[in-house]
């Protein structure tokens, strides 16, 4: 009998966890792009950009495409972006000699301008709230309200440079980079 | 007892995650890069050594005539800082004497028979023997004015090994280097000097007046 009350509790305890890990889960919500594809052309040494206003060197390009979020009921939602992390902790990886920046911009919650800010893990706001936040691997964005969100309308602007100006190009070559846009629900 | 909760369990997880969507989109970028387009501004002309008679030739071993220079030497101008090197190859078909040294004096370089790689050739006679050989010697090397050794690429690398200021006939490039790497640069400028050695005389046709031509295509490799 003894025995028997620890299973109960125990499957209890397991039902639980998993109620409550669905609060966080992969969202019903339609996510779309306006250019799931971005060519930034072809470069070479002397096309590059020098230092802009940004403080960004040895720049390719720089494109941007609009983010749009359609959940069937008004949601937390989170994006997420999952893709081979680069050089430098705020970049992906393009190619074997550049990087990748993506940076969230001007989202727009239920046509309302929102200010925006990161989650990580369970859910812990780790930045102010601002208007503009780089898309970092695996840290979500939010919009910064209390109001749950039935569309959220965001810019995304993709900036490629390459690592280091004195990489010897040799040849031709075709430069790539993939990965995921992911909306998460609570 | 214990069995039931378990099950219930189950069946509740199983409901939850059945009513999930995917919400996610793949992106992809791309960026192409090309070398940048390089000009050749003042290439080689042709280098001419005359008639020569006979009686300036050996008889048993071969003779080198005068070194001449190509006047105004190679400039390459590029549309953005690379690093390059030069390729040659060799026109003639790979005829060349083996025997007799190629030999300058500033900088003082030996080109012995065994290096056949440092060879080019000068044609055939009609007895089907080499008729000479000859080389080029790269000096007073510069990028964008600043001065540069010239340095053996060999599949890409630098051969640090390997400093002889020579043209190769095996697919090795001779390029520019500073601080024992490729220079980096736009305008790269370089001096060339030709050596030529002829035949003995006794593998010369005699009685009649022999043309000889060598020639060399040279290539811009990206290093």
């Amino acid at each position: 009998m003894k025995i028997m009350m620890r299973n109960v509790k125990f499957s209890l305890l397991l039902l639980s966890v998993i109620l409550i890990s669905i609060n966080a889960r992969a969202s019903d919500c339609d996510l779309n792009i306006s250019q799931p594809h971005t060519n930034f052309g072809t470069f070479s040494r002397g096309t590059l950009s020098k230092a802009d206003s940004g403080g960004q060197s040895n720049m390719i390009g720089r494109k941007t495409s609009m983010l749009t979020i359609v959940c069937p009921r008004p949601e937390r939602i989170t994006l997420y972006y999952r893709a081979a992390a680069g050089s430098a902790a705020d970049s992906y990886s393009l190619g074997d000699i550049a990087k990748l920046s993506l940076t969230i911009s001007d989202a727009q919650a239920d046509g309302k301008s929102v200010p925006l800010m990161y989650k990580q893990g369970g859910g812990v706001a780790v930045s102010d709230n601002v208007k503009e936040l780089a898309l970092l691997p695996d840290i979500g964005i939010t919009p910064n309200t209390n109001e749950p969100v039935t569309t959220l309308v965001m810019q995304m602007t993709s900036i490629a440079a390459v690592n280091d100006i004195n990489t010897h190009i040799k040849e031709h070559k075709v430069l790539n980079s993939i990965g995921t846009l992911e909306v998460v629900s609570e | 007892m214990s069995k039931l909760p378990l099950v219930i369990t189950a069946i509740l997880a199983g409901a939850s995650c059945s009513v999930f969507a995917s919400s996610q989109v793949q992106v992809s970028f791309t960026a192409e890069v090309d070398p940048p387009p390089c000009h050749i501004l003042q290439s080689p002309s042709t280098l001419d050594f005359g008639n020569i008679k006979r009686n300036q030739l050996a008889a048993k071993t071969s003779t080198q005539l005068p070194v001449k220079s190509f006047v105004g030497g190679i400039t390459i101008q590029c549309e953005a800082k690379t690093s390059i090197g030069l390729r040659a190859v060799d026109n003639s078909g790979g005829s060349t004497l083996a025997i007799g040294n190629l030999s300058w004096s500033s900088p003082s370089v030996n080109v012995t028979p065994a290096q056949t790689d440092q060879r080019f050739g000068l044609g055939m006679t009609s007895g089907g023997k080499a008729i000479g050989v000859w080389n080029v010697l790269f000096h007073s090397a510069q990028v964008d004015g600043v001065p540069a050794q010239i340095g053996i690429a060999n599949n890409g690398l630098l051969d640090l090994n390997d400093t002889v200021p020579t043209m190769r006939n095996n697919g090795k490039a001779s390029s520019w280097v500073q601080n024992s790497s490729f220079a980096l640069g736009e305008l790269f400028t370089v001096q060339a000097d030709a050596a030529i050695a002829l035949a003995p005389l006794e593998d010369l046709p005699s009685g009649t007046k022999i043309s000889f031509a060598g020639s060399a295509t040279l290539e811009i490799v990206y290093l």
